[in-house]
């Protein structure tokens, strides 16, 4: 809070937020919230676009159905190694982007037209991690057993995996620490390196992470020791679990709400010393 | 950074359009050539497996049948084998099963077997999905997973008509097995979203959400706080009214299924151990001594020791493992271009005990991942099937280490 | 909306009273209802997320397929299962909201993304007919578990009362549905349900007969009451269940809030 002060004079342009342009202003739809929409409509793309993919050279066409043919190899492991190679370098970048951008705003005073601006980002980007747990969790998990339940088992790099595994689960990660990045540099209020790590944040990557481990525990268990294909089996509960640590996304709504709390208080007071002054 | 970004994504857009232009490939195997070889080759063994047609119209049958047997070598960390489920692998439910029997009982489920068990069995199918399906029997055993027999490409050709599979209820009822039901389950997924979203449209769209937090953080977990406004007698009333709402439909849909579906029962579990197949009585023997494998050559050479046990000449007819046949050269067929030379002569007197020298060349070995290089046990499995003169058949398993490498 | 606090206590409100009361309504620069659309439409994603994975992996195979839904397993697995998330959601929106919504609103997230994944995967990409591997529905058994929070404002009680009439109301709402599959048939000569016929023709090479773990009888069986004992059972394990998702909910949703990880 020490960041904030109610009439900066040497506040520069960008960092007072575009609230000046009508209907561009902190709250506005085309303006704090438009991050919301770009990042969801990209990951959504992305993911539509896959589905699309594997409707076409997954199953009926056979391509994906023997991880030792030419076609796989053409088809779906050049995939899998643009996937993986394209999320992260999505990772690098972005993060890249908020942390040496970040270390030039952290310590400038901040407007709370921007912050409120910045908070609407930060549950924007909130949105797209939901999102991306959406697709980690549901959309594609539907498919891995729908595949499984009908196919013989065919090494860790099934058209399924590929897609979820080695695109949905690292875009998981790439989301839940871009948003602490963000939080961390242009939330300090909330997230400033001076509070420490939050737990919230904590959960949530965890989440993610222990999803990616658990795909090297379930690529094994399958491989070596589990032969056939139970979904509810003990053997997958542990996926469960980032199901289960993503509840920390809560705590990201409540602790950036509670900021938006006390900025309005402080505009309240701002308001009570204007009238008084007039 | 914008430049970058839209960098990132052209390029694989880029590259996912050039695969998506380049013709659309064929496979034939269903993932099981990612098995280890010496697995594949020791479980199941699949032989005289035949395809009554490989076109079909929607909705006509044709059948699959064939002989597969567990073998006696079935490795121990598989642990023993009690339950199997024959059936057929296609791309998910492009065929439908309408008819299955092993050893001539009919056997809808899962059946018992053993070590050694010899099953004959015939699969109705009919085609479901237009297109060309590559469908294998398959052998699925508790605990070891699903194993592959020898497969055919289906075509499925479009009826003209849209696909029904109507079977007939214990009532007499016909009704078709694509659809039964479903009227019942879409009505009740709507009515219960309809419910649901009332129900939490009501408390979202008139009230604010985040603005009450300022409030409930303040106040105790138990209480409505209806003395600040945050729940009301209103908001008590009408979700009474919802709750009565979902507790009556609930009545109502229980009485409409009782007298729909008058008739009901558990969901069954039929399974047996079928009648052991009639074989002819065993008059050869053989044991593999030594296998050689020679990468240049792609070349399996095996070394059997064979005795003639009956009172007829008996001929080797071929090999056979996993889902390949390589018949005797110069006695059978061969079978997709494949066949195998046996030296001196396949053909072994009675009485006469002698060593057979089998030589495959074929590239199938390298391309079908059967030769189990690095893998933890070099082992190649396999069953011979002998003929005698009388036309009696005996089907022998052999089995050898791989004695020399030659990749 | 702004004069729905007023109640029959005749006695004057206390300062306090009136101080939240003026806060319930107070207008805000910033906190327009555009944070209540994004909060509850992106939420559905993660609580969808949640409740399918939670679903899917304690109670899949009897959720996927008709042949499954037998009267010895599906009603004490399902019911543990899809109760935890609704009951985590069910403390979140109570203690931050104060509306008695949570487990509906996660119920109509699960029951959308159920759908897509049975239609998007189930049925366009593997071809099964929607009629064999439809997902139940929690939504009658949710909103009961909402009302009886609204009426007892006691976790523990919705936990007992809730968490039991959840299993029951779970049940009976999809002994509907399940009911035409039921109806008794034959195959090759053979008496059984359609929902057996189903499971045997749309081929399923990976899921042989042998996985499917349903009623297979016992000499225990008394009176043939399976399905009694097992809604008995169920019940109890619903209530367990809740507990699990209101560790969820205490522990690694509402507990972090505010607290930070000092050295690390």
């Amino acid at each position: 809070m020490a960041q904030t002060v109610s009439s900066p004079p040497r506040l520069r342009e960008r960092d007072q937020g575009p609230a000046h342009r009508p209907g561009r202003g902190p709250t506005d739809w085309l303006g704090g919230w438009r991050t919301m929409f770009v990042a969801c409509g990209l990951l959504l793309a992305s993911f539509l676009a896959l589905r699309v993919y594997q409707q076409f050279y997954a199953w009926y066409n056979e391509a994906g159905l023997n991880a030792a043919s030419p076609d796989f190899k053409k088809y779906w492991f050049s995939l899998f190694v643009i996937l993986v190679l394209l999320a992260g370098a999505i990772s690098v970048a972005w993060w890249g982007w908020l942390v040496i951008t970040g270390r030039k705003l952290i310590d400038k005073p901040v407007s709370r037209n921007e912050e409120v601006r910045r908070i609407a980002v930060f549950w924007g980007l909130v949105a797209a991690t939901s999102l991306t747990l959406y697709f980690m969790a549901s959309f594609f998990p539907n498919q891995d057993g729908v595949w499984h339940q009908t196919l013989v088992r065919d090494t860790a790099l099934t058209p399924s995996h590929i897609v979820m595994f080695f695109w949905a689960f690292p875009l998981g990660i790439t989301m839940t620490v871009g948003t602490y990045l963000y939080g961390r540099y242009r939330l300090p209020a909330v997230y400033g390196p001076e509070k420490g790590f939050p737990w919230s944040f904590f959960f949530l990557i965890a989440a993610s992470i222990t999803e990616m481990m658990q795909v090297a525990m379930n690529e094994w268990g399958h491989s070596l020791w589990i032969t056939e294909e139970i979904f509810a089996a003990p053997f997958h509960w542990p996926f469960v679990t980032y199901g289960w640590l993503a509840s920390g996304i809560f705590a990201l709504w409540a602790e950036t709400a509670g900021r938006l709390l006390q900025l309005e208080e402080q505009e309240a007071e701002k308001a009570t010393v204007e009238a008084s002054a007039a | 950074m914008r430049r970058i970004l839209s960098r990132l994504f052209v390029v694989p857009a880029i590259a996912l359009a050039v695969l998506l232009l380049a013709p659309a490939p064929s496979a034939n195997a269903h993932g099981e050539t990612a098995q280890e070889a010496f697995l594949r080759m020791g479980t199941v063994s699949f032989w005289d497996v035949k395809f009554s047609a490989t076109e079909v119209e929607q909705g006509e049958q044709l059948k699959v049948t064939g002989t597969a047997k567990i073998l006696e070598t079935w490795p121990e960390q598989l642990g023993e084998p009690e339950l199997g489920f024959i059936g057929v692998v296609a791309p998910g439910p492009v065929v439908i099963i309408k008819e299955r029997k092993i050893n001539g009982a009919p056997a809808p489920h899962a059946i018992e077997v053993h070590k050694g068990g010899v099953y004959n069995f015939e699969i109705t199918i009919a085609g479901r999905r237009p297109g060309r399906w590559h469908v294998h029997p398959i052998f699925g055993i508790h605990g070891a997973g699903s194993l592959l027999g020898p497969g055919q490409y289906i075509e499925v050709k479009e009826s003209g008509k849209a696909f029904t599979n109507p079977v007939k209820l214990a009532s007499g009822q016909v009704v078709d097995l694509e659809k039964v039901g479903m009227g019942d389950v879409a009505f009740w997924a709507v009515v219960w979203l309809v419910v649901g979203l009332v129900w939490l449209l009501y408390w979202i769209v008139p009230k604010r959400t985040v603005a009450r937090l300022p409030v409930t953080s303040q106040i105790p977990l138990n209480t409505d706080g209806m003395e600040y406004g945050l729940i009301t007698k209103r908001d008590h009333k009408a979700m009474n009214v919802i709750m009565a709402v979902t507790l009556v439909l609930l009545a109502g849909g229980w009485i409409y299924q009782a007298r729909a579906y008058p008739e009901k029962m558990p969901q069954q579990v039929l399974r047996f151990e079928p009648e052991p197949v009639a074989m002819t009585p065993s008059f050869v023997q053989a044991k593999a001594t030594e296998v050689r494998y020679d990468d240049a050559t792609h070349t399996v050479t095996m070394i059997v020791d064979v005795k003639n046990t009956g009172t007829r000449p008996a001929t080797l007819q071929g090999f056979t493992t996993t889902t390949l046949t390589f018949p005797t050269a110069g006695v059978a067929e061969p079978v997709d271009g494949r066949s195998m030379t046996v030296s001196p002569s396949p053909t072994v007197a009675p009485g006469q005990a002698t060593k057979l020298t089998l030589t495959i060349s074929d590239h199938v070995w390298r391309e079908e991942r059967l030769i189990p290089i690095g893998e933890s046990r070099m082992q190649i499995t396999g069953v011979l099937r002998f003929k005698d003169d009388a036309g009696a058949e005996n089907f022998v398993t052999v089995q050898s280490f791989i004695t020399s490498l030659s990749a | 909306m702004a004069t729905t606090y007023t109640t029959t206590d005749a006695r004057p409100p206390d300062s306090r009273t009136e101080a939240l009361r003026a806060l319930l309504n107070r207008r805000y620069r910033f906190l327009d209802r555009k944070w209540d659309i994004v909060f509850w439409a992106t939420a559905v994603f993660v609580v969808a997320a949640a409740a399918d994975i939670t679903k899917l992996l304690f109670a899949g195979d009897w959720d996927f397929w008709t042949d499954w839904k037998d009267r010895q397993w599906w009603p004490i697995i399902t019911p543990f299962a899809v109760i935890i998330i609704p009951s985590a959601l069910q403390y979140i929106q109570w203690l931050a909201w104060r509306m008695p919504t949570g487990a509906t609103y996660t119920a109509l997230c699960l029951a959308v993304a159920s759908w897509i994944g049975r239609i998007v995967q189930w049925d366009w990409f593997a071809g099964f007919p929607l009629n064999f591997v439809w997902p139940v529905s929690i939504i009658a058994a949710a909103i009961w578990l909402d009302w009886v929070l609204l009426k007892t404002k006691s976790m523990v009680l919705t936990s007992l009362i809730g968490g039991f009439g959840f299993a029951l109301i779970l049940w009976f709402a999809n002994y509907i549905t399940l009911a035409p599959f039921l109806q008794p048939m034959e195959w090759m000569g053979l008496p059984m349900t359609v929902a057996d016929v189903q499971g045997i023709e749309y081929v399923r090479a990976q899921t042989p007969e042998y996985l499917r773990m349903i009623e297979h009888g016992s000499l225990r069986t008394f009176l043939g009451e399976t399905q009694y004992v097992s809604l008995a059972f169920g019940g109890t394990l619903a209530v367990a269940g809740y507990w699990i998702g209101q560790a969820i909910a205490r522990g690694l949703a509402i507990w972090p809030i505010g607290r930070y990880i000092k050295k690390f």
